[in-house]
């Protein structure tokens, strides 16, 4: 497969960004060891709602969660005598996706575009889809616009749905499979438990009173963390109807988005926002591969170097191993920011995440051939 | 008949036999139905097309590591409820295997095994051990993972995967006769998409630590 991988070294200072049922923060094993984890569905979230919030990607690049299509379609067909109003419930009923008081009976994961290409469709069949609505019967509607219609409906090339996926349960052929797939982060090194105990104080204790107003404990560490993720060139292409320069855009905005996002927990108690240390991305045709393994002996702070210049001499390490054993990507391209100061090896240094961006659209369009 | 061998080894991964809604279970090992999907993966057939003949291989597993049974406790937001009149927070609890590492071996046609044996050198989807997730480390394939003998010869005799001595005795769990040993519901019996499994008989057997052949201080298969 043609693939971009990106592989992150971040320390984050003592911090609860991902927990579980009781409140602590997420581990797993690894090596015999306990390692801080955060969960792949957490970071992938993270990223979603950069691309709508940072901006990385238009409006009508990314999907939206719906039952009000009939609004929504409405507002694209102001300027007709009632707003399309018939031609509009007609066609969704067509489609099978029944309108009841005004809403659809699912909710929907659309592309902003789907929705477009939706509204132009009924523009166009605006007398085949005006008719009478009798009893329970649906309202006739000629076989070529109903097929018209369901060719809308294929992911409207929205690059969130193209990259993490999409399912329903009662329409699988509606499915995207995800293009991109994140690894769980764990921690390079063994971590154990802390607590924080705390009390908090009745501001209106009277003097005698001197016992606290509460006590508790919150769960936390500080991590130096591996983090992996890698996406399907080929399949991110095909989710959205070959369309490569948007591919390129949508691989570009995850390469952006992936290595400053994380998610939000405790963020206001803890303030945990440690950007990384060491970003690389990998790019080419071949064999995917996580260097987890590096990690698989933790990591022990020594000879006075930090945790992170230690983990990324060992991912380095690593890397290169892997090259020996299987041999790189053919063709590839590389390139690392690294802020640890460990010497690289033949991994291309890159001066800032722009320089790093730069050098994987060279690849990106190599790849998706744009 | 010559086997194919394969590596599954990460720090997490998850091979569910009856997960229904919220609860995600995961077998001990690897199930047929997982390791078949990761094939087709690595082949690029798509959910719909048909595997019987990756179903009929014959599979065993050997158990490296056992790993450790964990939870990954999961919620999403605002998701609609089945009365469609709402909106709730679901919680999910799902199983995976910590820091278990297997190798698996397939029984079967020459032609078959040597296709996927290239496929997984260069596959088509991403791989991953039970849930997307899950990424492999190191990865799955074996250059010498092509072996001429057959399925039991093969895993007992395959050095151990990790570059240290075991330190207990090695499960081997291999695909039986009907009648003979447990039941495990995981034989595909129409494309994935249609989401059909039946049952499969697995012969349990232990493996000498003594018996293992290990290369101290070498990556198998590297």
């Amino acid at each position: 497969m043609k693939l971009l991988e990106i592989h992150v070294i971040q320390t984050v200072a003592p911090s609860n960004l991902n927990r579980d049922d009781t409140g602590s923060p997420k581990d797993a094993l690894f090596g015999g060891y306990r390692r801080a984890r955060i969960s792949s569905q957490a970071q992938k979230r993270a990223v979603r709602l950069a691309f709508r919030d940072w901006p990385l990607l238009s409006q009508e690049e990314l999907a939206v969660r719906t039952k009000r299509l009939l609004e929504a379609l409405g507002d694209r067909l102001q300027d007709l005598p009632d707003g399309g109003g018939r031609a509009v419930e007609n066609a969704l009923n067509a489609l099978g996706l029944g309108v009841k008081e005004g809403k659809t009976e699912y909710l929907l994961f659309l592309g902003h575009r789907e929705l477009d290409r939706l509204a132009g469709i009924i523009r166009e069949n605006l007398e085949a889809l005006s008719g009478e609505v009798k009893g329970k019967k649906e309202a006739k509607v000629p076989e070529e616009v109903k097929k018209a219609l369901e060719r809308v409906l294929d992911g409207g090339k929205a690059v969130d749905l193209a990259l993490f996926g999409r399912m329903l349960a009662d329409r699988p052929e509606l499915g995207v499979d995800a293009a991109a797939q994140v690894a769980h982060a764990l921690s390079t090194h063994k971590v154990d438990r802390e607590f924080d105990f705390y009390t908090a104080v009745d501001d209106l204790n009277p003097k005698e009173d001197t016992g606290a107003g509460m006590m508790g404990d919150v769960e936390f560490y500080s991590a130096t963390l591996y983090r992996y993720a890698v996406v399907n060139l080929d399949l991110l292409k095909g989710n959205l109807q070959g369309d490569k320069d948007l591919a390129l855009r949508g691989a570009l905005a995850f390469l952006e988005a992936f290595p400053l996002t994380l998610p939000s927990g405790k963020q206001n108690s803890f303030a945990a926002h440690n950007p990384p240390l060491f970003v690389a991305f990998r790019a080419g045709e071949g064999m995917p591969r996580n260097l987890a393994t590096a990690f698989e002996d933790p990591v022990y702070p020594k000879d006075g170097k930090p945790l992170s210049a230690l983990s990324v001499e060992r991912l380095v390490a690593e890397w290169k191993k892997f090259d020996e054993a299987y041999g790189p990507l053919r063709p590839e391209w590389k390139g690392a920011v690294n802020l640890t100061g460990v010497e690289l090896g033949d991994l291309v240094g890159l001066p800032n995440l722009s320089a790093l961006k730069a050098k994987a659209e060279e690849a990106l369009r190599a790849l998706l051939e744009v | 008949m010559p086997t194919l061998l394969l590596r599954l080894q990460g720090p997490m991964q998850s091979w569910g036999t009856r997960s229904r809604f919220d609860h995600r279970d995961t077998w001990p090992y690897p199930t047929k139905s997982g390791v078949l999907g990761l094939l087709a993966a690595a082949l690029g057939r798509d959910r719909e097309e048909d595997v019987s003949d990756l179903a009929r291989l014959r599979m065993g597993v050997r158990v490296d590591r056992k790993g450790v049974l964990k939870v990954d406790y999961q919620t999403a937001q605002e998701v609609l409820t089945a009365d469609l009149r709402g909106r709730g927070n679901v919680q999910s609890w799902r199983y995976y295997l910590s820091d278990a590492a297997f190798l698996v071996g397939l029984e079967g046609e020459r032609s078959l095994l040597e296709e996927a044996h290239r496929a997984l050198l260069n596959p088509r989807y991403a791989l991953y051990l039970g849930r997307k997730g899950y990424a492999p480390s190191p990865p799955p394939y074996l250059e010498d993972g092509l072996r001429e003998e057959g399925l039991e010869a093969a895993l007992r005799s395959y050095p151990y995967l990790l570059p240290k001595e075991p330190k207990e005795d090695l499960l081997l769990a291999l695909e039986a006769p009907p009648g003979e040993g447990r039941l495990v519901y995981d034989q595909p019996l129409a494309p994935f998409a249609r989401r059909r499994f039946g049952a499969r008989y697995v012969r349990e057997e232990v493996l000498p630590k003594g018996e293992v052949k290990v290369r101290v201080g070498e990556q198998a298969g590297a």
